[in-house]
């Protein structure tokens, strides 16, 4: 389709106006998973990492000061250390004793001192924790020789963006992902396969096939998605156990290898919109019915056949309610079953945590999609039959 | 507003809609506005069925109508929408099944309750807390059942208004043959 620019523009302008508030959750999702655990859900909700820093001026540079309520013992972050210094009389000026400073500290980019400053509140001393970023370190050796100034007139509290990328492998460290991983591309693989195979056959016969009761067949068919899964629930539960599948993965995979009502329609609806002169042309060059739908209907449907590949891997992907109710030991947990244990566990003390793990449980569906996608949009432009 | 309040949600919030800012969940006649809000960040399935149904239209048409000297808008109603009819009939079909089976949205904005003055106390939420509420399992299989017969009836209405307005290409020779 040819545009004049400045329709290309309006149609810029209207696709980003929708795309923006659909993208908040995400950005909200991605923002939190970056943020410290504390204050997430205190007001104003922000969605970049943002947190208060009072500031500190180190060699002419501004540095974020953190105030920290609970000390305590708390250990220092991975691959830093506590660095303790000393104020001078006037309590305007510190000086950090090279002795407390550890090479693997010097090496780090981020640094971390903590500091005590008396003053003006004697009874409760403020305990600053500072985060100086991005110094190599060559400027470090020159920053711990000096003496770090700071004027009090600089710790008035200001807004800083503060990412904590660390939330991730964090997050990664407190749960146990392979096993689970491995147990969800097993069903993943296995209902793709199914369902896409049994639900293209099924919908080339409902389109194209000439049989006695076609159209009621094709009602029962439909009429599966009628009942809503909360209903049939039970049912299907006391079916899978009678036949002895619990704490297995069949419930999952045997039902996708007996089509999908869903899927069959769509592939139904689109194996109907083929012209059927080229089933003719195939016929008269001596295909059968299989040869025929494997051959030249299939190939023809690719699009459907990448729809349905990535609806059934987001569905089972993120299917929670069939795992939970079918599987009991922990070992044959789905990464879904796994993601809301872990929400469980963490969701009130470091939903920071909990927002990293959904990202990235999230980052797979990502990937298949936009490969899809891909895929979908390079590929066979149905050329017709001309006549 | 500045770029940096841009950032914080609830400014955000308060600058579209206004410093009192609505109760969406609090007030009868906003809650199912919301949920049929909410449902709009599950259109991205019915988005990818239209790509791939447009994806099956051969261009030799739009060549064709090309050389006819159609416009955009004669383009668009002459052939992208008769083609995708068969997705469009899908898409809607799903709609209404979907539709009247409306649940996990309303069950996780107001509860199995229909919140406030049980505004949003739908069909299936009336059953499942029938069900698992008030364990009267027997009344929430009738009802169960009255849902599937109302929605195989609509959509048998739909099936037949078909002809009307649905295009299948590969039937174009004398329908079934």
């Amino acid at each position: 389709m040819r545009l004049t620019k400045w329709q290309k523009i309006g149609l810029y302008f209207i696709m980003t106006a929708g795309a923006v508030p659909m993208l908040i959750p995400l950005f909200w999702m991605i923002g939190t998973s970056l943020k410290p655990s504390l204050g997430i859900d205190e007001p104003p909700l922000t969605l970049l990492p943002r947190s208060k820093f009072h500031t500190l001026k180190i060699d002419g540079r501004t540095f974020p000061v953190r105030t920290i309520e609970k000390l305590g013992d708390e250990k220092p972050p991975e691959g830093k250390a506590w660095i303790k210094p000393v104020f001078e009389e006037n309590r305007n000026t510190i000086t950090i004793p090279e002795r407390w400073v550890s090479r693997e500290t010097l090496k780090n980019n981020n640094v971390v001192f903590r500091l005590f400053r008396g003053g003006e509140h004697e009874t409760d001393d403020i305990e600053v924790l500072v985060v100086a970023r991005d110094k190599g370190t060559a400027t470090l050796d020159v920053l711990v020789k000096k003496k770090i100034e700071i004027p009090r007139s600089v710790l008035g509290p200001k807004d800083m963006l503060d990412p904590r990328p660390g939330n991730y492998p964090e997050a990664i460290s407190k749960m146990d992902l392979l096993p689970q991983l491995v147990n969800t591309l097993v069903i993943v693989c296995w209902s793709i396969l199914g369902t896409t195979l049994s639900c293209a056959i099924v919908g080339y016969t409902f389109a194209r096939g000439r049989f006695v009761g076609r159209k009621k067949l094709f009602l029962v068919c439909i009429a599966t998605m009628m009942l809503p899964a909360q209903v049939t629930m039970i049912p299907r539960f006391i079916l899978f156990k009678s036949l002895g599948w619990i704490d297995t993965y069949y419930p999952f995979i045997v039902p996708t290898f007996f089509g999908n009502a869903f899927f069959i329609f769509l592939f139904r609806q689109y194996f109907l919109t083929i012209p059927s002169d080229l089933e003719e042309a195939a016929r008269i060059d001596g295909c059968g019915h299989f040869g025929t739908f494997w051959h030249i209907m299939l190939p023809m449907a690719k699009p459907i056949v990448l729809t349905c590949m990535v609806f059934t891997f987001m569905g089972v992907w993120n299917s929670f309610m069939g795992p939970l109710i079918y599987l009991n030991s922990e070992y044959n947990y789905t990464l879904a079953i796994c993601l809301a244990m872990f929400r469980g566990q963490y969701e009130s003390m470091q939903p920071n945590l909990v927002m990293a793990a959904s990202a990235m449980m999230m980052l797979p569906v990502l990937i298949i999609f936009f490969l899809a996608q891909k895929a979908f949009m390079k590929g066979v432009v149905v050329s017709g039959v001309k006549g | 507003m500045r770029i940096c309040e841009l950032l914080h949600i609830d400014s955000v919030i308060i600058w579209i809609f206004g410093a009192n800012s609505l109760n969406w969940l609090g007030e009868p006649s906003l809650i199912i506005p919301s949920i049929v809000m909410m449902s709009l960040w599950g259109v991205g399935a019915g988005m990818i069925i239209y790509l791939a149904g447009l994806q099956s239209i051969p261009t030799t048409l739009y060549e064709a109508a090309d050389i006819d000297g159609a416009g955009f808008w004669s383009r668009l109603v002459h052939i992208t929408i008769p083609m995708v009819s068969p997705v469009i009939f899908f898409n809607f079909v799903m709609g209404v099944i979907g539709s009247l089976q409306v649940f996990m949205q309303a069950y996780l904005l107001v509860g199995p309750s229909g919140g406030v003055g049980r505004a949003a106390n739908f069909y299936m939420l009336y059953l499942w807390s029938k069900a698992f509420v008030q364990q009267r399992f027997g009344m929430a299989c009738a009802m169960a059942w009255i849902l599937f017969i109302l929605i195989i009836g609509l959509t048998m209405l739909v099936f037949k208004s078909s002809p009307l307005w649905v295009y299948y290409e590969g039937e174009k020779r004398g329908g079934a043959r």
